[in-house]
């Protein structure tokens, strides 16, 4: 792939310090039904996963975010222009839509050079060469797109995105529909366009491989911002939720006593002949614990391994009954 | 000119429909073999039987209905199963898909429109005349229906029937109110074509050449200049 589009570059009527993409206060509604809700928040190079239920209002988010949809309130700014007014900006977009829908009677290689045409590319034949195999698609396949799997659709769909060296790419469920050898295969791509400097903002629901492309997270519930950042670094403000800890032990029963006894933990629970499962708030002072304990009761101590400091995790209590709060 | 022929090329692949070409081509065989009829028949003025041919066949049938499945679908279909985004999101004018998603439509519908209807005429009268206005009306007839169908297949996702609805109340019952109500149509002003080159006097032909050709070009030119904007205007799926 080229080197990312300077935009800042070819237009000078924005501003050179702009975020690569920023949202301020965007609110969008249907016929009085609100899709999404004063939602701000800034984008730079790397891999952003947008996360949240059915209805949350990614796609509209996304929507907004490439010039799609107008705000009904707000700001939406791309390296300081308003897509909507500024076309040209477009130039620096590759998007990869949901729905899955092709052009008729179109193979990939003319999908995706006709993308190259639109984007301006001065050898549009060799450019949709390139992202096809980039994507590891055969440019020289005839057949129309809609007698490819949705796979390869979904491929060509990726490759359609790329032309032009996009600095931005945005992604609603790019990995629909994938198998998992393929699912792999694009989530490399999608880390290493972040890697490259560009800003990549993907929407998924599935949370394993979205944690693969990187800890940056927007979490939206009914068309709100939950949570915005590093998952880490969310989940470690949820002081209102315990952390889970399993530890491994030859001597569950004791360790557990002597844990809760000191205070270390606020809950703890056997499991098994050597394995017990600690609920605590404050991590840090039960890793200071934990091995001058197991060593007072001469226990060994084989693992320490927080449970809920995975994505899912951090997910579930973010849109939780009892989550949703920023 | 690369962004504009790659969007007519698509453009054209969107409409391209084996099942509403043939349609057209049986419909138009059956007008011919109906103007053949009318041929051996020996009318008493073949001009005017010819031109009222024309009336009939090219501009009531022909013209509004090729335009409306072809320039209701050219933008309409893309708009329905989510693939303009693929045409939208890229730094081009929104002109260069305006008319090229036009020109797309007038590829199919107006060869399906005219040529039945020129055939037609020519095997009524020998008369090139008339067999010109003939063509020349239902082809400046198709091109502003077409412009109107593709801005409709634009704005509602009803096209077809708003089409219709349409060309069965203003162009078919309104326009024969008299020379008011007539300006309002594309069938009125395409008829007076016939009538002033062919020199028959048909219902509705109410105005001059430069008069209905000028209206039409207008209409066209409106009609191309508001889908542009409504390009632009518009939310895209």
């Amino acid at each position: 792939m080229s080197a990312p589009v300077d935009v800042r570059s070819t237009d000078d009527t924005g501003d050179p310090g702009a975020p690569m993409v920023e949202l301020t206060g965007v609110t969008k509604w249907f016929r009085g039904v609100v899709a999404v809700s004063d939602v701000s928040f800034r984008l730079g190079p790397g891999v952003t996963a947008l996360l949240g239920p059915n209805g949350a209002g990614k796609s509209t988010v996304l929507r907004l975010l490439c010039g799609l949809a107008r705000p009904s309130r707000g700001t939406v700014r791309l390296f300081g222009h308003d897509p909507r007014r500024t076309p040209e900006v477009l130039g620096a977009i590759g998007i990869v839509p949901q729905q899955d829908g092709v052009l008729p009677r179109t193979s990939a290689f003319g999908f995706v050079r006709l993308a190259a045409v639109l984007a301006g590319a001065d050898d549009p034949a060799a450019v949709a060469g390139r992202c096809l195999e980039f994507v590891e698609l055969d440019p020289g396949d005839p057949r129309p797109m809609d007698e490819l799997s949705r796979g390869n659709r979904q491929r060509a769909k990726i490759a359609q995105a790329l032309v032009g060296g996009p600095a931005i790419v945005v992604a609603d469920e790019p990995l629909n529909g994938l198998d998992p050898r393929q699912r792999r295969r694009l989530t490399q791509v999608f880390a290493q366009l972040g890697e490259e400097g560009r800003c990549v903002v993907i929407s998924s629901h599935v949370l394993d491989e979205v944690e693969r492309f990187g800890s940056q997270v927007l979490v939206l519930a009914q068309g709100r911002l939950a949570a915005e950042g590093d998952f880490h670094a969310i989940r470690d403000l949820m002081d209102d939720r315990p952390h889970r800890i399993r530890v491994r032990s030859d001597r569950p029963r004791q360790l557990a006593a002597e844990l809760l006894s000191g205070g270390a933990v606020v809950g703890a629970r056997v499991v098994g002949e050597d394995q017990l499962e600690v609920q605590t708030s404050d991590v840090g002072s039960l890793g200071r614990t934990v091995a001058p304990v197991a060593r007072r009761l001469d226990a060994s101590l084989e693992e320490v391994l927080p449970l809920d400091d995975d994505l899912e995790s951090v997910f579930r209590y973010i849109i939780g009954p009892r989550g949703g709060g920023s | 000119m690369k962004a504009l022929a790659a969007l007519y090329g698509c453009s054209t692949r969107v409409v391209a429909s084996r099942a509403r070409t043939v349609g057209f081509v049986v419909v138009g065989v059956c007008g011919v073999l109906v103007a053949w009829r009318v041929g051996v028949s020996s009318p008493p003025s073949p001009i005017r039987a010819a031109a009222r041919f024309g009336d009939t066949f090219g501009l009531t049938i022909m013209a509004p209905i090729t335009a409306l499945v072809f320039g209701t679908a050219v933008l309409g279909d893309p708009v329905d199963d989510g693939t303009l985004v693929y045409l939208w999101v890229r730094p081009q004018p929104r002109w260069k898909l305006a008319v090229g998603a036009l020109g797309a439509a007038l590829t199919w519908a107006v060869p399906l429109a005219v040529i039945p209807a020129v055939l037609g005429a020519a095997l009524i009268t020998a008369d090139p005349g008339t067999v010109v206005a003939v063509g020349l009306a239902t082809a400046i007839a198709t091109a502003t229906y077409t412009a109107l169908a593709v801005l409709l297949g634009l704005v509602t996702n009803r096209a077809l029937v708003w089409g219709i609805t349409y060309v069965l109340i203003v162009e078919a019952f309104v326009a024969r109110g008299g020379r008011a109500l007539g300006s309002l149509a594309v069938h009125s002003h395409a008829v007076s074509i016939v009538d002033e080159i062919a020199g028959t006097r048909l219902r509705l032909g109410y105005f001059g050449l430069p008069t209905s050709v000028a209206w039409m070009v207008m209409v066209t030119t409106v009609a191309v200049g508001v889908t542009v904007w409504r390009l632009g205007a518009m939310e895209v799926a």
